[in-house]
């Protein structure tokens, strides 16, 4: 529907005209589009450790973390993790973190899920400390439906990649720290998520676990490559 | 969109309906109460809502230079972009993107704008079935309701009415299984829900936000319904008024920290999903294909007047949750999709003063509502706006009119007005015995009291004390 397209725009300009030609809106949306204005830490993540922050916010969201020093422990913690909360000890994982060694009591698989995964295992692209939130991204070996499906998510989080705020956890997903133009394309899927699956829809009455996952659980590793 | 309903009837009805009484009661107390909390524990909020006025005054400035923008960027992510003057051809693309992709059945994330368009009916009548996947649209969906909230849609049912609702429609489920309390409500919904999000043919989210830099729409959800509607199907169709863009992901951080505080008061909520375009050629799932419907439906007209400053507004419901009129009765007493002070604000200029014309008077102009906004949009100013706007259509009842001329006559006429004033501050020392028997009052003073007089008008005791 072109002239659909061209009557909201007659509509829009018809208004927007009386403060001056659409040329200089046009350069006011490319400057700051080319320098986005960036607003300063707020207190509570400014001059902080990051990591403890992290994780006091993401336990007051119901997220329960283990923290590890080095990536060969990851299998460890997930095992006991899982059997801590009395889970089944079949995993799904992302192909990301196809290079964990992973525990003989542990069934393992790697891939995509269509629903049939108790526990599906991601890696993060970062953890945000402001809020304890942590930043998945899609892409050709990190499957988004592995971080809705299952009704345990595990999620493995770098130490370094935990930073103060939303915008430094998307320089991350960006991969050029805000820096370069033309900046490359958003994957398709980015999801912060913040605690397991809510809802108060039935008499204001939060209850956990609607459609994602019941719980999730956070492995912080100190030095992952 | 349609505005259906006499306001004084409709609230004269929600008064007495105790069920709905118990309901808003909950939302009163949680609601404000964790929005409290939320902004005590962050000192930067006030200055975080100036910066949201800012990035959003700043976008409705220049806006069709974003919209430009994010067109552009959706493209090139391999995403198609529509747009719609109207409901009706809002609703038609959306039933011909379906079409084209053979779909029978659709996952819809919660959409006010689909709400606003009345989407569901229309795709009904033409061989598509919509299922709502947020839980709160669910159940007003099996209902046969709109939502009586914006963010929290079956606020007004109660546990009990769900269970009955859920008893009708799971039909193949065992009649003598339990449905007393929420945690298996939940349960039941989530296992019902779960086959419809893994089996329907499209799927369809709102937007909070579209970033112009990115070519990005963003929800935000609680439940994971939402990323489930918009990543599991082959479609995603993406349902947004073309006030929802804003310039770049750093403005939309300001803004969802604002967001999720002001609404239901946490820090953020469970989910935020930034989408951008179909899946790409190796990732492992995503939808093929990626489509925004961008509706106008009266918003371009709004640009630059009178009510400019509510293109604003972030849908976050606060001023809902704090509107002592909304508390009071209710969402669905408004008749209208959009309830409380920003519904009566966007109602009559989406449905038209004449259809709308109870909405503006619906307020205290307490101001409540402008004290919370996160945008700050002045509403009560827009509300007595509107009630100028209505006022010269000659919309109002014929009892104003008499009222509004008898007193403009004694204004003129200062000592009939004198003498008047004197002799309703004497027999108003008794207000409410004296009221009752003028006639037409009664109704009035059924829900209001009146503080008494002093027996003096002030002009008389002003006299006494000068000597």
């Amino acid at each position: 529907m072109a002239d659909a397209r061209a009557d909201i725009f007659a509509r829009l300009r018809s208004s927007l005209d009386a403060g001056g030609p659409v040329d200089t809106r046009r350069a006011a949306a490319a400057s700051r589009i080319a320098a986005p204005p960036r607003i300063g830490l707020l207190g509570r993540v400014s001059n902080v450790d990051l990591v403890a922050a992290f994780k006091d916010r993401a336990g007051e969201l119901g997220v329960s973390i283990s923290h590890v020093a080095s990536p060969n422990e990851i299998g460890d913690a997930v095992a006991n993790y899982l059997r801590s909360r009395n889970l089944p000890q079949v995993v799904r994982t992302s192909p990301e973190l196809a290079d964990v060694a992973w525990p003989s009591s542990l069934t393992v698989s790697s891939g995509g899920t269509d629903g049939d995964d108790p526990v599906g295992v991601a890696l993060a692209r970062a953890g945000v400390a402001e809020t304890g939130t942590v930043v998945m991204a899609s892409g050709a070996a990190s499957p988004t439906k592995l971080n809705y499906l299952p009704e345990s998510h595990i999620v493995v989080l770098s130490a370094a990649n935990i930073v103060a705020s939303y915008e430094q956890g998307m320089d991350i997903v960006r991969g050029d720290k805000g820096a370069l133009l033309p900046r490359p394309i958003l994957p398709r899927s980015v999801n912060w998520i913040s605690g397991p699956s809510r809802t108060a829809d039935i008499e204001q009455t939060i209850l956990v676990g609607v459609h994602g996952p019941k719980r999730i659980h956070v492995v912080i590793v100190d030095h992952l490559p | 969109m349609h505005v259906t309903t006499d306001f004084p009837a409709a609230a004269k009805k929600a008064l007495a309906d105790p069920s709905l009484q118990a309901a808003l009661a909950r939302m009163r107390n949680g609601f404000v109460t964790a929005r409290a909390t939320a902004v005590a524990r962050l000192p930067e909020f006030e200055d975080l809502r100036d910066r949201a006025q800012a990035i959003r005054d700043h976008v409705l400035q220049n806006l069709d230079a974003y919209l430009e923008r994010f067109e552009a960027n959706v493209i090139a992510a391999g995403g198609q972009v529509h747009w719609c003057r109207d409901a009706a051809e809002a609703r038609q693309t959306v039933l011909n993107i379906l079409r084209q992709t053979g779909a029978k059945t659709f996952a819809k994330g919660k959409s006010m704008v689909g709400e606003e368009i009345e989407l569901n009916t229309y795709l009904e009548a033409n061989g598509v079935r919509p299922i709502e996947t947020d839980l709160g649209e669910y159940i007003i969906q099996l209902r046969h309701e709109t939502p009586s909230h914006i963010i929290a849609p079956a606020t007004h049912v109660s546990k009990e009415q769900v269970a009955e609702v859920f008893r009708a429609a799971h039909g193949h489920l065992n009649a003598a299984r339990p449905l007393e309390t929420p945690d298996s409500l939940l349960a039941e919904a989530r296992e019902i829900l779960r086959k419809e999000f893994l089996s329907a043919d499209a799927g369809m989210t709102g937007a909070n936000f579209l970033i112009a830099e990115t070519g990005t729409s963003v929800i935000v959800t609680n439940e994971g319904n939402g990323d489930l509607s918009q990543t599991v199907p082959k479609t995603h169709i993406v349902l947004a008024g073309i006030e929802k863009v804003v310039p770049t992901l750093d403005d939309v951080s300001v803004l969802l920290r604002v967001l999720a505080r002001s609404a239901t008061g946490q820090e953020i909520s469970t989910y935020t999903t930034f989408s951008t375009g179909p899946k790409r050629a190796t990732d492992m799932d995503g939808p093929a294909h990626y489509h925004v419907v961008l509706l106008d439906n009266g918003r371009s007209a709004l640009l630059g007047g009178q009510f400019h400053d509510m293109l604003r507004c972030i849908r976050c419901g606060a001023c809902l949750n704090h509107c002592p009129v909304y508390g009071a009765v209710g969402g669905h007493a408004y008749g209208s999709v959009y309830p409380g002070p920003m519904g009566s604000v966007l109602s009559p200029a989406f449905a038209g003063i004449e259809a709308a014309k109870h909405l503006p008077h619906a307020s205290t102009l307490c101001g409540a509502c402008e004290a919370v906004c996160p945008v700050r949009i002045p509403l009560p100013k827009m509300l007595r706006a509107w009630r100028d706007i209505s006022f010269e259509r000659g919309l109002v009842t014929q009892r104003s009119k008499l009222g509004l001329a008898l007193w403009s006559f004694a204004a003129r006429n200062p000592a009939l007005y004198r003498l008047g004033a004197s002799v309703a501050a004497k027999i108003l020392q008794k207000p409410r015995a004296i009221l009752r028997l003028v006639p037409g009052l009664s109704g009035w003073l059924a829900t209001r009291d009146f503080p008494a007089a002093q027996g003096k008008t002030f002009m008389a005791q002003w006299k006494a004390k000068r000597g």
